[in-house]
């Protein structure tokens, strides 16, 4: 099994420290719901604080800050190639908002 | 269910370090703890569904009168993750096991852990776009 230990292992404070701030953006985006805020504004900050958050969890709990540099830019490219490949996708989610079916 | 599943990765990543310090029974432990947090979440969610399904959702039904689409959107791609939860508390379990008795090592509870703590990151993207963008206050 290939050691994958990272270089410069954090304590447990700081995973705890960066837990609650995962709650905290957590209850950022419940409070943001009940705002009633437009749609495309709701969403769009939802997608933020998920980035944001998902972000956190990658470079903390999946240890990609304690990493080699050169892992993390190499994921560069390949986060590109996956937003290209959605953007394929997007027409056909737009046709198919058309083609709703009416309400009952 | 979001809280239960955050805190399982925190569980996660005290197994990892204690595995990583040669403390083999405070890294089953947290293990342990990890899979009781990960039944808990599929159990609450599968609750959840028997509430809907109780409540007349079904893949292409919407009791509430809105797009059919939701019932198996809502389905399909909470039911997709709840089968990840289900398989990693499997895994976890058969890591923790094998973990206590010597067959795996520390490299193992973490490649495991960064499993754990994907099913935990795409949550991040479910919850808030198949969950808080539904809600009506």
């Amino acid at each position: 099994m290939t050691n994958i230990t990272p270089r410069h292992p954090p304590g447990m404070r700081l995973y705890v420290v960066v837990w609650i701030g995962l709650l905290l953006i957590v209850g950022i985006e419940v409070s943001l719901t009940y705002l009633q805020l437009p749609g495309p504004r709701l969403l769009a900050s939802l997608l933020v604080l998920a980035f944001i958050e998902a972000g956190i969890v990658v470079m903390y709990f999946m240890h990609l800050k304690y990493e080699r540099p050169s892992l993390f830019w190499s994921l560069i490219p390949t986060l590109i190639f996956v937003l290209v490949l959605m953007d394929h996708f997007w027409p056909d989610a737009l046709r198919l908002m058309h083609q709703r079916l009416p309400l009952p | 269910m979001t809280v239960v599943l955050l805190t399982s990765s925190l569980t996660m990543v005290a197994a990892v370090v204690a595995a990583q310090a040669g403390r083999q029974s405070a890294s089953a432990r947290w293990l342990g703890v990890t899979i009781l947090l990960g039944v808990v979440f599929a159990a609450l969610h599968l609750n959840e569904w028997l509430r809907m399904i109780g409540e007349g959702w079904r893949l292409f039904r919407n009791p509430m009168g809105g797009s059919v689409l939701f019932g198996a959107t809502f389905f399909g791609v909470t039911g997709l993750h709840l089968l990840h939860v289900i398989c990693g508390v499997i895994v976890i379990a058969v890591i923790a096991i094998g973990f206590r008795r010597g067959r795996f090592d520390a490299g193992h509870v973490e490649t495991t852990g960064l499993y754990w703590h994907f099913v935990d990151l795409v949550w991040m993207f479910v919850f808030p776009l198949v969950y808080l963008m539904n809600v009506r206050p």
